[in-house]
């Protein structure tokens, strides 16, 4: 075969790659050194890229600027976990990550129940009215909706059929998320309704509150010998403060048992509590 | 051409040198495997040099070698050399750390048409210096180097190298050419 021949200094260059691959044809390797022969340039090239590649065979090994077996040995030697081992420590955490599991599970489920009882709360109080939009409760993202009420001095009841006045306007600062939707509505008109059903929803949710509570407390009890000492000084005394207010709210608002204000603060301790003991229930174990 | 004889790196240590020490390191033997690192340690080495230019990040990567060959010893069936074994090991860990590391380009080299400044050579050339062989394969472009070490220094086949590579043998035929000619440009022969 003859077409290759002759070549000139660009069929030269193009071949050359399978010429020193040695994969090109018997025809064009031929024809490669008659070119070579005669060209300098290309003779050149092929004489310097198989310079190249000699000396690329024979270089020497190269040689680390440190030992690095000390780092290496560190590192082998570093204890192997088994999977029995790994086991157990998932075991040990997941016994440890027990209770702040039903702390969580238990937040959960009364949100949705004072929710539950809120929402049917507002949906029954369609007899009261409202002379203007008041300030409802403050929306909080802890777990249990409040369910409060504005300050006492703008509220008045008139204790018949629950009917609600209020005589001055104030910002409503909470809305409503509607359920599964994430959409949020303002509830024109529902801030005297609450405050009318103020005391039927307190009366409701005090005892799941304290329910919630109660087993919370157990938890933290459960825990107290994983966590520093230091630690369940201050929840100490962080609860001692929260049940004193607690205790006034319950004492004035069973001398006002139609009072807004005093049923938000209230719910608010309550809610601080149920926060706190949640807290201490997740916190992890002293190391 | 002619296919490229194994370079004298590649036989030494020779085959089978070892050959008790890895039976012992596989059997949990700390020691022997200390000797077969002292044995290999400079060869690791030099390839994952060349494959990745920056010595410091070199190192590292030699260490990586030992410590997964530490941990894969079980798995060798002694089918090949030990020393086989271990330089194409060394070859899997320094193009996997190039993966995992893409994204920190600044300790690695540039991309693939980069013109390797951060693998210039250490000592500034004069005018009329030629630069050497090793410092003309830093400054390859990525894909032209990791060919040429491979093929041209470590001598292994194109298919080996696509193989390794995840291209074809055409691609890393291609890629070998132009280091070659790009070398010849840098030695300025």
């Amino acid at each position: 075969m003859t077409t290759y021949m002759p070549l000139d200094c660009d069929g030269f260059a193009t071949e050359l790659a399978d010429y020193l691959e040695g994969e090109a044809p018997d025809a064009v390797r031929a024809a490669m050194k008659s070119h070579a022969a005669g060209c300098a340039d290309c003779r050149q090239l092929l004489e310097d890229i198989g310079t190249i590649r000699d000396e690329a065979a024979a270089l020497p090994t190269l040689t680390p600027s440190r030992d690095l077996w000390a780092g290496i040995a560190e590192r082998i030697d570093a204890p192997v976990i088994s999977i029995e081992k790994k086991r157990s420590t998932i075991v040990v955490r997941r016994a440890w990550m027990r209770p702040a599991i039903a702390a969580a599970a238990l937040v959960v489920f009364t949100a949705g129940i004072t929710y539950s009882i809120t929402s049917r709360t507002i949906k029954g109080g369609g007899d009261s009215t409202a002379a203007a939009p008041r300030q409802v409760a403050t929306a909080t993202p802890a777990p249990a909706p409040s369910i409060a009420e504005p300050p006492a001095p703008s509220v008045s009841t008139s204790g018949t059929n629950g009917t609600t006045t209020a005589s001055a306007p104030s910002t409503s600062t909470r809305n409503v998320e509607r359920r599964g939707t994430g959409e949020r509505r303002e509830p024109e008109g529902t801030s005297s309704r609450l405050v009318a059903n103020g005391e039927r929803v307190m009366d409701e949710t005090q005892p799941m509150y304290d329910r919630e509570i109660d087993k919370l407390r157990q938890i933290v009890k459960a825990r107290r010998t994983q966590l520093d000492p230091k630690t369940i000084t201050v929840l100490e005394q962080s609860i001692a403060v929260i049940d004193s207010a607690i205790a006034q709210s319950r004492r004035a608002l069973k001398a006002d048992p139609a009072s807004g204000y005093l049923a938000k603060e209230l719910n608010q301790s309550l809610e601080k509590k149920v926060e706190l003991l949640r807290t201490a229930a997740m916190l992890p174990a002293r190391t | 051409m002619s296919a490229v004889a194994l370079p004298e790196s590649m036989t030494v240590p020779s085959s089978y040198a070892g050959d008790s020490d890895v039976a012992l390191a596989a059997a949990g033997d700390r020691r022997a495997f200390e000797r077969l690192y002292h044995l290999h340690v400079n060869r690791v080495f030099s390839l994952c040099a060349r494959m990745v230019t920056d010595r410091t990040r070199a190192e590292e990567l030699t260490q990586d070698v030992f410590v997964r060959a530490w941990e894969k010893l079980h798995l060798f069936r002694g089918e090949s050399a030990f020393g086989t074994w271990l330089h194409r090991m060394t070859v899997n860990v320094v193009l996997n750390a190039r993966k995992t590391e893409g994204r920190n380009r600044a300790r690695f080299e540039d991309d693939e048409e980069g013109n390797g400044v951060d693998s210039l050579p250490s000592r500034p050339l004069a005018p009329g210096d030629r630069m050497d062989l090793e410092a003309a394969i830093a400054t390859l472009p990525k894909g032209a180097r990791r060919v040429f070490t491979l093929h041209d220094i470590e001598g292994y086949k194109h298919e080996e190298i696509a193989e390794m590579l995840g291209v074809t043998s055409g691609a890393t035929k291609a890629q070998l050419h132009r280091a070659r000619l790009l070398l010849r440009e840098a030695l300025n022969r």
